[in-house]
C-alpha cells in the first residue's frame, strides 16, 4: 500500500507539466529547491523511497521551525528505476526545468556515474548520494560532490576486519559475490584492497561469482564459490536483495557454510524479508547507527518520521538532510551554490547528532567514515557490536 | 524707287538672305529631329529589353545556382529532420519561373531580326528545361526523404538486435551458470565421497556437453551482434552479399546444431529443456531479423534498399546536374543575344552619330556660303542707299526755302489781329460790368474791362495768376482758387459743372462781386476763361434789410401774442446757448440745439434758427467732437442783437410778468367781499407768482394754429386744463421739449387735408392739449388724430441704425432714440430724430414718465406725468363753488 501510494506520488512529481507549475509557484515563495532522481520503483524501490522518506521528514521538521533562513525546502524527486538512460534525463529536467538548488540522495552507482557528470558539468552541488562508490570518492574530491555515508571500500574493509581479526577466518577463505557492474566493481575493489591492506596479497585471485543486474541468475557465480578446489569460510556480498537472498539460500541448500556479509545498499528490510527464517547469520553493515540506536540524531529521527517508515535508508536519508541543512547554515543566507561548497570545505565542524563531529576539506568531502556493522536474527536487524557474537547465534 | 525693279532691292536681298537662314534652320532641326528619334530608338531597346533581359537572365542564373546549391544540401543530409528544414523551396522556384516568364514577355517585344528570333527559341526552349530541373529536384527530395527513413528504420532495428542478442547472451550465462552448478554441486560431492555412482556421473554425465553447447550459443550471439555491427558499416552491396551469403549463413547453421544438441542434452531436465527452447525462439528470431534477405524488415534488406536509395539519389542528382548545366547553357546563350541586341543599338548609334556629324559639317558650308552671298548682295545695297540719303538732301532744302515766304505770311496776319483785339477792348469797356481773360495756366491778360480794372487793380504791372489777384491777402482762399481753376481748365470735369464749383462771390474793398466763368473756345478747344464780375453789394443789403424787418415783425407779433411765453423762451435759448457752449456728450449739444432750432423758429428769430440748422447740419456725428466757443458766439450775438432790435420796438417789459387772467380776479374779489381767512388769500394771490399750466399749452396751441399753414395742414388745437399752476421755473426745461412734440404732432402727426379727406377723415386735423394735476403729480397730454406712428418706415430707420425691430416695444423705444427719424426731409421745424429722445430724457430727468400709444391712421397720443415739488394748486376754499 505505501510504497504504491509513493509510486503514485513519484509520479506525479515526475510529471513536467506540473512539476513546472510548482516550480514557477515556488520560485515565487522563495521556495529553495533540492532535486533527487532514485529508485521510486522497480527492485530497488525500497532504497529510494526509504532516503525520499528521510530526506523529507527532516525538510518537514525545518520548514515547520520556518525554514533555513526564511526559505522553506522543498524536495522535488523523480523516479529513474535505477536505471542509468533514465538518470540523465531526469538529472537536466530537475536542473534546467525546475532549477534544484542541489542534488540530494540519489540512490546508485551506475546511476551516479552518470549523474556525477551531469553534476560537475552543470556545477550543482551533488550531496549525500546512497552509493559508497569510488567514483563518488576521487583523490582529490569533484568540488561538486560531497558524500554522507561511508564508503563500499570501509565496509568492506569493516568485513575483513572482522572475518581475519574477529572470527579468525584465513583471508584466503574469503570470497566474493558481487553484481557484474559498477557497484559490484566498487565492492570488490574496497574488499582487495582491505585484505591486501591485511597483507594477504592474492587477494585478487580469490573466489568471485558475479550475476546480472536486474537478474537473480545467481547460479553460475554461487559455482565459482562452490568449486571444490576452493575453500569458502567468508562471502563479502555486492549485490541486491533479491539475488542476494537466492545465492544465500542456494549456497546453504548446497552445502557451503561461511558467512554471508552484505553491503549496506543490499537493502536491509528487504533482504530479512526475503530470506524470512533462512537469514539468520546473515551480516549487513550500515553506514548509519541502528534505528533503535540512543544517539541524539536517531532519536530525533524516530519521532519524525512515522514508524512504518522507520529503516537503515530512511534514516541515512534523514541524516543526509540533517548535513545538507548544517551546510546551508553555515553558507548564509541567500549563499549560492560555489558558497555552499564553500562552506563544506570550510574546516567548519559540523554535527549531525551522531556523537562526533565532522570536518572537511577541499581534500576531503567525506561526513562519516563510520560502519555500523548488524546482523539478522529472526527476521530483524542487530547491532553486531563483536563479530564474535555470530558463533554464540542461538 | 519702285522703277528700280530690274536690280534687287536690299529688302529682296534680306528677304533671300533670311529665307535661306530659315531653310538651313529648319534643315538643321529635321536632323535633329531624326538623330533623336534614332538614338531614342537604340536607347529604348537597350531600355526595354536588353537590361531587363539580362536582370532576368542575372536573376534565372542565380536562380538556377541556388537550386542546385540546395540540391548539394539535400544530398549532404543526414538526417530527416535536417531535410524537412530543406524542403520549402517556393522562393526558389517562383524566382526561377518568374525570371522564365517575364524573359520570354522581354524578348516578345524585341525586334524581329536573326537574334532576337533566336533569343526568343532559346527563352521558350527553357520553360520546359525548367520544368524538368524542378521536377528531377522534386524527385531528389523524395529519394533522400526515403533514403533518411530507411537509414532511421535501419537504426532503430539495429539497436533493437543488438539489445536482443545481449538478453540472448545473459540468457544463454544464466544457462550456463544453472550448467555449472550442478556439475559443480557433483564434484563437490565426488570431492566429499569419492564413489563409483558419483564419479560414473562426472565422468559420463551431460553437463560439460550442455556447457560447451551453451558457449556455442553465447558465442554465436556474440557473432552475430558483430555481423550486425558489420551490416551496419558495409560499404557496399557486395560486401552485403558476402555477409549475408557466408557469414550469416554459417553463424545460423552453428548456432542451430548447437541449439539442436542442447535441447538433446537438456530433455531430461524439464526445467531446463524450457530455457533451452525459448534460447532457441529468440536466436531464431533474432537471426531472421538481421540476416533473412527474404524479409523485407531484416537489417540486410534494409541495408541494401539504402544502397539502392543512395543510387538512385545519386542518379537523380546527375540527372539534376544536367537539367542545370543545359539552364545555364541556354542562359549563356541568351546572354549573347542580348549581347548581340546590345552591340547592335551600339552600333546604330555610332552610325546615327557618324551621319549627324556629315550632316552638319554639309550645313555649315551651306551656311558659310550663302552668309558670303548675303554680304556681297547687302554691300550693293547700301550703295544705292548714300545716293537716296543725297536725293533727299535736296528735297530738304527745297522745302526751307518755301517756309521763309510763309513767315512772312504769318506776320501780316498777326498784325491784322491785333488791330481787332483792339477794337474788341473798347466793347468790353462799354459795359459796366468787370471782364477779365485768364489763361488756362491762370495768368490773368493785360485787357481787361474799366470796371474790371477799377475793382481789381490795372494790369500793368508783372502778370499776376487770378487767384493772386483775387485773394492777394489771404493763402488759403488763394490756394482753394487755384485747385479750383485747376480743375475748372483741366480735363476731368466737364467745363459748366466745374464751373458751377467755382466761387461765386468775392468780397472786395466792401464790394460783394458775383462771379461767372466762361470759357473761351478756338476751334473747339478752351484757349482761355473769361470771369464776368457784377457789384452786387446795394442788392444783397437791401435784401438783408428786408429779411430782418420781416423777422421783426414776425418777433413783435410773437411778444405781442404772448409777452410772457417770449420771454420764457428768450431764458430757455439763453440756457440752451449755455448747454452748447459747455456741455461735454455730443447727444446733450445736439439736443440743445435742435430744440433752440424749434424755439427760435417758432418765435420768429429766423436767423437765429438758419444759424441753428447750419451748425446742426455741420456737427460733426462723431462723439467726442463737441462744439467749439467760436461755434457758439455768434449766435448768442445774433440772440442778442436780434433781441435788441425787439426790445427797441416793444421795450423790454416782457421778462417778468406775472399772469393772471379775469377767473383768478373774480376768485379773489369774491374771497374779500366774503370775508374769507386772510391766510388763505395771501397763498391764493401769492400762487400767481407760479406758472399756470393753461396758459403754457394756450401758447403751444397758438404756435401750432400759426405753423399749420405754413406746413400746408388745416387743424383746430383745444386746450384742456383745470387751472392748474407749477412752481415758476421749475418746468421750464420741460416747456422746450413739449413745445417740439406739438411741432411735431402737426408736422408729422397731421396729414394734410386731401389725404386725410382720402383717409375718410374730416380735412381739418385736430390736435387736444390737456394738462390735470392731481396734487402733485400733474399729468400733460398731446393727442392728434393723424396718421399715427408709421411702425414699417420707423422699423426700416431703426433695423439702419442696428435696433432690435421685433416687437412694437422695440419699435417705440427705436422712437426716442436720437438720430431716428421717418423723416426723409429735414425741415427747420422738425425731423431729424432728435426731439422725442430729448423730450423723454428731460421727462426722466424731472422724475417722470413719457409714454406714446398710436394707432396707425387714427392718430398718436404723448402722456407725460410729472412729479411736483409740491402742490399744483392752491384753491380758495370751495364758496366759488356755490
Amino acid at each position: 500500500m505505501g510504497p504504491t501510494r509513493r509510486h503514485f506520488l513519484g509520479g506525479l512529481l515526475s510529471l513536467p507539466l506540473l512539476a513546472a507549475t510548482r516550480a514557477s509557484r515556488a520560485q515565487a515563495a522563495g521556495e529553495l529547491r533540492i532535486g533527487m532522481t532514485t529508485a521510486l520503483s522497480g527492485p530497488s524501490q525500497a532504497l529510494g523511497v526509504g532516503m525520499k522518506a528521510g530526506v523529507e521528514a527532516y525538510f518537514r521538521k525545518v520548514n515547520d521551525q520556518g525554514g533555513v533562513f526564511g526559505r522553506p525546502l522543498r524536495l522535488i524527486a523523480l523516479d529513474d528505476q535505477y536505471e542509468p538512460l533514465q538518470t540523465g534525463p531526469n538529472m537536466r529536467a530537475l536542473i534546467d526545468d525546475h532549477a534544484v538548488f542541489a542534488i540530494l540522495g540519489n540512490v546508485g552507482t551506475p546511476t551516479a556515474a552518470v549523474a556525477v557528470a551531469i553534476a560537475d558539468e552543470k556545477k550543482i552541488p551533488f550531496f549525500g548520494a546512497f552509493s559508497g562508490a569510488g567514483l563518488l570518492r576521487k583523490t582529490p574530491p569533484d568540488r561538486y560532490v560531497v558524500n554522507y555515508r561511508a564508503s563500499y571500500a570501509q565496509e568492506t574493509s569493516e568485513m575483513v576486519r572482522g572475518f581475519v581479526q574477529d572470527l579468525r577466518i584465513h583471508p584466503q577463505h574469503v570470497a566474493f559475490f558481487t553484481q557484474n557492474d559498477a557497484y559490484g566493481d566498487a565492492g570488490f575493489a574496497g574488499g582487495v584492497k582491505a585484505l591486501e591492506a591485511a597483507g594477504f596479497e592474492r587477494a585478487r585471485k580469490l573466489p568471485h561469482g558475479r550475476y546480472p543486474r536486474n537478474t537473480v541468475d545467481v547460479e553460475g557465480g554461487l559455482a565459482r564459490l562452490l568449486d571444490p578446489k576452493v575453500t569458502v569460510k567468508a562471502v563479502i556480498m555486492v549485490g541486491a536483495y533479491k539475488p542476494c537472498a537466492r545465492f544465500i539460500r542456494l549456497a546453504r541448500g548446497s552445502g557451503l557454510d561461511a558467512v554471508f556479509a552484505n553491503v549496506s545498499f543490499v537493502g536491509s528490510e528487504a533482504l530479512a524479508r526475503e530470506l524470512g527464517r533462512e537469514g539468520d547469520g546473515v551480516v549487513v553493515t550500515q553506514v548509519v547507527p541502528h534505528y533503535d540506536d540512543a544517539l541524539p540524531v536517531v532519536s530525533d529521527f524516530r519521532s519524525h518520521v512515522a514508524q512504518e517508515d522507520v529503516n537503515f535508508a530512511s534514516l541515512e536519508g534523514y541524516v543526509a538532510a540533517r548535513a545538507f541543512v548544517e551546510v546551508l547554515l553555515v553558507a548564509g543566507p541567500n549563499a549560492g551554490r560555489e558558497a555552499f561548497i564553500d562552506a563544506v570545505e570550510s574546516g567548519h565542524p559540523f554535527d549531525l547528532g551522531l556523537g562526533r563531529s565532522h570536518v572537511m576539506s577541499p581534500a576531503n568531502h567525506q561526513f562519516s567514515d563510520a560502519v555500523w556493522p548488524t546482523f539478522l536474527r529472526a527476521g530483524r536487524f542487530h547491532p553486531l557490536r563483536r563479530w564474535g557474537d555470530l558463533r554464540a547465534g542461538p | 524707287m519702285t522703277g528700280r525693279n530690274a536690280r534687287p532691292t536690299i529688302e529682296s536681298n534680306l528677304r533671300l538672305m533670311s529665307g535661306v537662314a530659315l531653310a538651313l534652320f529648319a534643315a538643321l532641326i529635321l536632323a535633329l529631329v531624326l538623330v533623336q528619334q534614332s538614338l531614342v530608338s537604340s536607347h529604348r531597346t537597350l531600355e526595354t529589353v536588353v537590361v531587363p533581359v539580362q536582370q532576368d537572365l542575372g536573376r534565372l542564373d542565380a536562380a538556377v545556382a541556388g537550386m542546385f546549391e540546395r540540391q548539394a544540401r539535400v544530398s549532404s543530409t543526414v538526417s530527416s529532420t535536417q531535410l524537412e528544414a530543406l524542403r520549402d523551396r517556393a522562393g526558389l522556384q517562383s524566382e526561377l519561373e518568374g525570371a522564365q516568364a517575364r524573359l520570354e514577355a522581354q524578348l516578345a517585344t524585341a525586334g524581329d531580326d536573326a537574334s532576337a528570333r533566336e533569343a526568343r527559341q532559346h527563352a521558350a526552349r527553357m520553360a520546359p528545361a525548367i520544368r524538368e530541373f524542378l521536377g528531377a529536384d522534386d524527385e531528389l527530395l523524395a529519394s533522400v526523404s526515403r533514403y533518411h527513413a530507411l537509414h532511421e528504420d535501419f537504426a532503430r532495428r539495429l539497436a533493437d538486435a543488438q539489445t536482443g542478442l545481449r538478453e540472448l547472451t545473459e540468457r544463454a550465462a544464466a544457462i550456463s551458470g544453472v550448467v555449472q552448478l550442478g556439475y559443480i554441486v557433483l564434484l563437490r560431492r565426488v570431492a566429499r565421497d569419492p564413489g563409483d555412482a558419483v564419479l560414473h556421473e562426472v565422468v559420463f554425465g551431460d553437463e560439460r556437453a550442455q556447457l560447451r553447447c551453451v558457449e556455442d550459443v553465447a558465442n554465436g550471439a556474440l557473432d552475430l551482434s558483430a555481423l550486425s555491427g558489420r551490416i551496419a558499416l558495409a560499404p557496399d552491396g557486395d560486401t552485403l552479399n558476402s555477409i549475408s551469403a557466408n557469414e550469416i549463413a554459417q553463424n545460423r547453421r552453428r548456432v542451430a546444431t548447437s541449439l539442436d544438441d542442447l535441447a538433446e542434452l537438456t530433455a531430461r531436465d524439464e526445467q531446463l529443456a524450457q530455457r533451452a527452447e525459448s534460447l532457441r525462439a529468440r536466436f531464431v528470431d533474432l537471426s531472421s531479423a538481421i540476416g533473412d534477405e527474404q524479409r523485407p524488415d531484416s537489417l540486410v534488406s534494409i541495408r541494401r534498399a539504402i544502397y539502392l536509395e543512395k543510387g538512385h539519389a545519386a542518379e537523380v542528382r546527375e540527372t539534376s546536374a544536367r537539367r542545370a548545366q543545359q539552364l545555364t547553357a541556354d542562359v549563356a546563350v541568351l546572354q549573347e543575344a542580348a549581347n548581340t541586341l546590345t552591340a547592335e543599338s551600339s552600333r546604330h548609334a555610332r552610325r546615327t552619330a557618324t551621319v549627324t556629324r556629315i550632316g552638319v559639317v554639309l550645313l555649315a558650308a551651306l551656311g558659310v556660303a550663302a552668309a558670303a552671298l548675303g554680304a556681297r548682295r547687302v554691300r550693293s545695297s547700301v550703295g544705292e542707299l548714300r545716293a537716296q540719303y543725297q536725293r533727299l538732301q535736296q528735297l530738304r532744302d527745297e522745302l526751307t526755302r518755301a517756309n521763309e515766304n510763309l513767315e512772312d505770311q504769318v506776320q501780316d496776319r498777326t498784325e491784322a489781329l491785333a488791330q481787332r483785339e483792339r477794337s474788341l477792348q473798347l466793347v468790353l469797356d462799354s459795359t459796366g460790368d468787370g471782364l477779365l481773360t485768364v489763361t488756362l495756366d491762370g495768368v490773368v491778360q493785360a485787357e481787361r474791362s474799366r470796371a474790371a480794372a477799377a475793382w481789381l487793380g490795372e494790369g500793368g504791372g508783372a502778370p499776376a495768376p487770378v487767384w493772386s489777384l483775387f485773394h492777394p491777402d489771404d493763402l488759403d482762399a488763394a490756394l482753394a482758387l487755384r485747385l479750383a481753376f485747376e480743375q475748372l481748365v483741366g480735363d476731368v470735369l466737364p467745363f459748366d459743372l466745374a464751373a458751377e464749383q467755382m466761387p461765386r462771390r468775392l468780397q472786395r474793398g466792401g464790394m460783394t462781386l458775383d462771379l461767372t466763368w466762361r470759357q473761351v473756345t478756338e476751334a473747339g478747344a478752351m484757349k482761355r476763361v473769361l470771369v464776368v464780375a457784377r457789384d452786387i453789394t446795394e442788392r444783397l443789403e437791401s435784401e438783408r434789410a428786408e429779411r430782418e424787418a420781416e423777422e421783426l415783425q414776425d418777433m413783435v407779433a410773437s411778444v405781442l401774442r404772448d409777452r410772457v411765453g417770449f420771454g420764457e423762451s428768450v431764458t430757455e435759448a439763453r440756457s440752451l446757448l449755455d448747454v452748447i457752449a459747455s456741455a461735454d456728450e455730443p447727444q446733450l449739444v445736439r439736443r440743445a440745439l435742435h430744440t433752440l432750432k424749434g424755439n427760435m423758429a417758432m418765435l420768429g428769430f429766423q436767423q437765429l434758427a438758419s444759424a441753428c440748422n447750419e451748425l446742426e447740419t455741420a456737427l460733426p456725428s462723431a462723439p467726442g467732437d463737441v462744439v467749439t466757443d467760436r461755434q457758439v458766439v455768434p449766435l448768442r450775438d445774433l440772440l442778442e442783437s436780434t433781441l435788441r432790435r425787439v426790445k427797441d420796438v416793444v421795450g423790454d417789459d416782457f421778462v417778468s410778468l406775472v399772469e393772471v387772467c379775469d377767473r383768478d380776479i373774480d376768485r379773489l374779489l369774491r374771497a374779500l367781499h366774503d370775508g374769507h381767512d386772510h391766510a388763505a388769500i395771501i397763498a391764493f394771490v401769492a400762487s400767481w407768482r407760479d406758472q399756470s399750466v393753461e396758459a403754457v399749452l394756450g401758447r403751444f396751441a397758438a404756435q401750432a394754429s400759426r405753423i399749420a399753414p405754413g406746413l400746408g395742414k388745416e387743424l383746430d388745437v383745444t386746450v384742456e386744463d383745470t387751472g392748474a399752476r407749477v412752481p415758476s421755473g421749475e418746468l421750464r426745461t420741460l416747456w422746450g421739449g413739449l413745445a417740439h412734440a406739438v411741432r411735431n404732432a402737426v408736422d408729422h402727426g397731421i396729414e394734410p387735408p386731401d389725404e386725410r379727406i382720402a383717409g375718410g377723415k374730416p380735412p381739418r386735423g385736430r390736435i387736444a392739449l390737456r394738462a390735470s394735476a392731481e396734487t402733485r403729480l400733474l399729468t400733460l397730454q398731446i393727442e392728434d388724430d393723424g396718421r399715427g406712428i408709421d411702425f414699417e418706415a420707423l422699423r426700416v430707420a431703426a433695423t439702419g441704425k442696428g435696433l432690435p425691430t421685433t416687437t412694437r416695444e422695440h419699435l417705440i423705444e427705436a422712437m426716442f432714440t436720437d438720430g431716428v427719424t421717418t423723416k426723409s426731409e429735414v425741415t427747420t421745424l422738425s425731423g431729424r430724430g432728435v426731439g422725442l429722445g430729448a423730450l423723454r430724457q428731460t421727462c426722466r430727468d424731472l422724475g417722470g414718465l413719457l409714454e406714446v400709444a398710436s394707432r396707425p391712421g387714427l392718430g398718436t397720443c404723448l402722456t407725460l406725468r410729472i412729479p411736483l415739488s409740491r402742490e399744483s394748486t392752491v384753491m380758495l376754499p370751495s364758496s366759488e363753488a356755490a
